[in-house]
């Protein structure tokens, strides 16, 4: 045993409650910093070789831990932007070199370049959707690019498929063929009509003239035309012939489709897509024509409007005339050892040895987690707690100076023998 | 876990404030009948805080669906009672007894009274006052129902611009909500408004609606015909500045195909427009029928034969005429608008220096041709002519039966049968639109209770609200209160 023992070991006390301090007043400090991830020292002990009858006191080692697998509690915003993760994974962030981080401090603002940055600074990466799907690669962030939504460009998408569910009146006089609308003629008759709007591949607007028209029982005619092409009083003779003509014949025991019928219909949209109709749920009863659905997908160009993110980390585009677009996925990151990565200024994280390395996913796939829009995470760190902590520590270090200053004070008293 | 307890406690007091927000909302809408009850749907939030989720409205679809269809109707038939009601007042003023029925029986009388004293000049002139009169109340007759059916084009054509007017906001309105839809906004006033819209558009025509994904709504009419999808479809009329007796009226477009008139294939059913093309295409022109074939009876019943020992001359019109016109029509046929042409003869009218006496002894349609002089002799007691006359009024004869008149009555018997056709008509017509309107009222009344805002219910809701946020404000008081003990301790 030696004197200097002692006031070494007090010492190491001393530096370890000092740093445990350190973590406390690092804790208050963030306690309203969003995705800070409570820090804590952890003691373990150094122990000197002793023999059998003198005692080496060893000293204290400090161990810093940081909590970051675990969950924070929400704070709700009216910013879709701001984004939270309910679960395990972590955003994808660059810094302005392209280096990527790990972050889940989610306040995200659009930035004069239209990208989104978080409060410190980083950039939310995500995969782009507008070429199509992403090409995922779960161990590496090279295929991320920043989420820009000041630049989404005009969009507009072709109609390919809708519904258009319809009751037609089995009462309704037959028309004679040479009068039926696949016929074009002006003297057209029809039984009923409705019009669906349609979308071009530039997003011109094409108005399709649908026409059921009866021709005997049970066996019915569907007709399109391009509005467009109407004569001028609107209607018959086109200036084109109809775009598709197929018969529907209904079962007569149920006044359903029938099963040899097509329950389909392609149109072809002038300058578009091939639209493909479903009419499965047609029927033909003794009541008054009824549409009972009628939606066709498609959109026409138009500006942005704004952005909304989905849970699973869509980014959809909301364009000026309501449809809306995926235009980003945003993906979550995790390591297997979330608690060892190494933890940078700006709330970000990177990946250490002993963390692992990083994979990619999506939210709500495995343990990722889900992204909650206009939410952000906030702290982990308790008051109460920090502050009981900051108590206890206090007392330790009195503790550890007093064993110091006994130390010292025997040192006095030895120096002093020799007078 | 002080600090989050402070922050529930926090959020609790958020979420009661905007739930006290939208009571007051509500409180504020109770007067307005149809405008919804707003909720607050409140949520738990992650980590044990509470968060408004979003803000919905009361609805009902059933009940919305029916006060649409129940105010097309009842607007239809109270069109058609007003048109009615116009035309029976203007023709049939029960107190001056001047319907062309009426007139008819008093001409009668007259003309009587002329065959018993045959040699009075001034009878003569009093018999063709009463034929003037006659002439007269059957233009006047005429011009009502012409009047009529103008107001009724004019009022159409108010109705098609309102329609677009109104497919235009809801076209605005429908982008808005389908935009704000799916981010939790609260876009129930919004909503609000595009019922209202569509509420107004079922006043001018039938219509009906179907919700699509993210509260898109397309509109057709109750024929089946697409007011809006995606793009608002054009409603269009053209109308013809003065539209002849008797034919129909241009048709309204909806979409390229027309909605009224007979030959329309998807004519809607109800809506002002569906009872304004009733009145203008249907009622006012058999009417005018009516009217125009009493006029033609009456040419035909006072017309002139040839007089002599073998007739080789056909009928010419007598006192009687029209446009100058000495022809006489053919029978059983109508004549679009001759109510409104028919005069008594110039020959025959004392005012325009005619001679009245001819009524006794004919050749008024053709004066100087002997062969109509029904009074060869020149006799002052001659009445033969004026007998016939007055059997001629009461005598069966054929009338078209587009006109809704029998095929074979006398002209008087015409005159009364088309008095009450009218009277008939607008009778029916006021009852079906005082027991729609009422039926309308009424759902109104099912829709408001339903989705309306219940003063007593907010009431207690807000007294609620009160209670949790002073509990919500004690708690963090206690937090409050902790930590100035903790800190006290350090």
């Amino acid at each position: 045993m030696s004197l200097y023992g002692i006031m070494r070991t007090s010492a190491s006390g001393m530096a370890a409650q000092a740093d445990r301090l350190g973590a406390v007043s690092d804790n208050i400090a963030n306690a309203s910093t969003t995705g800070y991830k409570r820090s804590s020292i952890e003691f373990s002990t150094l122990v000197l070789d002793s023999g059998l009858q003198t005692y080496e006191s060893g000293s204290v080692e400090p161990n810093i831990r940081r909590a970051i697998s675990e969950q924070g509690a929400f704070s709700y915003t009216k910013s879709v932007t701001d984004l939270a993760i309910k679960g395990e994974g972590f955003f994808v962030v660059n810094d302005n070199s392209g280096q990527s981080f790990l972050t889940r401090a989610g306040s995200f603002v659009k930035n004069g370049d239209g990208n989104l940055v978080n409060a410190g600074g980083y950039n939310l990466m995500a995969y782009s959707l507008e070429a199509g799907a992403p090409s995922v690669v779960a161990n590496g962030t090279s295929t991320l690019t920043p989420v820009n939504i000041g630049t989404l460009s005009l969009q507009a998408s072709p109609s390919t498929a809708g519904n258009y569910y319809t009751n037609v009146d089995s009462r309704a006089a037959a028309v004679v063929p040479a009068n039926l609308p696949s016929a074009n003629a002006a003297t057209a008759e029809f039984t009923s009509k409705t019009s669906l709007t349609s979308f071009d591949n530039l997003g011109n607007v094409v108005t399709l003239d649908v026409y059921s028209t009866k021709i005997s029982p049970e066996n019915w005619e569907i007709t399109v035309f391009d509005q467009s092409a109407a004569a001028v009083s609107g209607g018959f003779p086109y200036s084109a012939g109809p775009l598709v003509t197929q018969p529907m014949v209904f079962n007569p025991l149920d006044g359903q489709l029938d099963a040899s019928s097509a329950s389909s219909l392609d149109i072809p949209v002038p300058n578009g897509a091939t639209l493909t109709l479903d009419l499965s749920r047609t029927s033909q009863l003794a009541a008054n024509y009824t549409v009972l659905e009628a939606q066709v997908d498609g959109n026409a160009a138009s500006a942005v409007d704004r952005v909304e993110i989905g849970a699973d980390g869509t980014l959809f585009a909301i364009y000026e005339n309501g449809s809306r677009a995926a235009t980003y996925k945003i993906p979550l990151a995790n390591v297997p050892s979330a608690d060892n990565l190494l933890s940078l200024s700006g709330n970000v994280f990177q990946p250490t040895q002993t963390s692992g390395d990083i994979l990619v996913g999506f939210a709500e796939q495995d343990s990722y987690g889900s992204v909650v829009s206009g939410a952000l995470e906030k702290s982990t760190v308790d008051l109460a707690t920090e502050l009981t902590i900051m108590i206890e520590s206090e007392k330790n270090y009195s503790a550890n100076s007093k064993v110091f200053q006994t130390g010292a004070d025997l040192m006095d008293v030895l120096v002093n023998l020799k007078r | 876990m002080l600090s989050l307890g402070l922050d529930i406690a926090r959020s609790g007091l958020g979420v009661n404030g905007e739930q006290s927000s939208v009571i007051s909302r509500n409180i504020a809408n109770a007067g307005n009948l149809l405008t919804s009850r707003k909720i607050a749907n409140v949520i738990t939030g992650q980590g044990g805080g509470v968060v408004v989720a979003s803000i919905t409205r009361a609805t009902s679809d059933a009940l919305t669906r029916s006060l649409q269809t129940s105010m097309s109707n009842a607007a239809a038939q109270t069109v058609v009672a007003d048109a009615l009601g116009r035309l029976e007042a203007t023709v049939n003023d029960p107190a001056l007894d001047s319907s062309p029925a009426a007139l008819i029986g008093k001409l009668r009388d007259q003309l009587q009274v002329y065959a018993t004293n045959p040699d009075s000049p001034t009878i003569a002139a009093t018999t063709v006052d009463s034929g003037r009169r006659l002439a007269f109340a059957l233009n006047e007759a005429s011009s009502s129902v012409q009047e009529v059916r103008n107001q009724a084009n004019a009022d159409l054509r108010v109705s098609v611009d309102g329609i677009n007017a109104l497919l235009g906001k809801f076209a605005a309105l429908n982008r808005e909500i389908i935009k704000s839809s799916n981010d939790g906004a609260d876009i129930t006033d919004q909503l609000d408004a595009r019922d209202e819209i569509v509420r107004g558009l079922s006043q001018e025509l039938g219509v009906r609606s179907i919700s699509r994904a993210n509260n898109d709504m397309a509109l057709f009419t109750d024929s089946g015909l697409t007011l809006f999808d995606t793009v608002a479809r054009q409603v269009t009329f053209q109308p013809t500045a003065s539209i002849a007796p008797g034919v129909a009226g241009q048709a309204v477009y909806v979409d390229g195909v027309p909605v009224t008139g007979n030959d329309a294939m998807m004519a809607v059913h109800s809506g002002r427009i569906a009872g304004l093309a009733i009145v203008r295409d249907d009622l006012t022109v058999t009417y005018q029928r009516q009217l125009d074939e009493i006029a033609r009876g009456l040419i035909e019943v006072f017309a002139e034969s040839d007089q002599s020992a073998s007739p080789s001359l056909s009928d010419v019109s007598g006192f009687f005429t029209y446009s100058g016109s000495s022809s006489v029509p053919v029978s059983g046929i109508t004549v679009n608008g001759l109510a409104a042409l028919i005069r008594v003869n110039a020959n025959v009218d004392p005012k325009v220096g005619g001679d009245a006496t001819l009524l006794r002894d004919g050749s008024i349609g053709d004066p100087g041709n002997a062969a109509y002089v029904y009074n060869t002799n020149s006799a002052a007691g001659f009445s033969d002519r004026l007998q016939e006359l007055i059997s001629n009024i009461s005598k069966p004869r054929s009338f078209d039966p587009s006109s809704g008149l029998s095929a074979s009555i006398s002209i008087e018997a015409a005159g009364s049968s088309s008095v009450g056709w009218l009277e008939d008509a607008r009778q029916k017509a006021t009852i079906d639109a005082e027991y729609r309107s009422t039926l309308a009222d009424r759902t109104r009344d099912a829709l408001s209770r339903a989705t309306g805002v219940n003063l007593d219910e907010e009431m207690t809701t807000l007294l609620d609200v009160e209670r949790a946020y002073q509990t919500s404000t004690k708690i963090l008081s206690v937090i409050d209160n902790m930590f100035q003990s903790l800190l006290n301790a350090t």
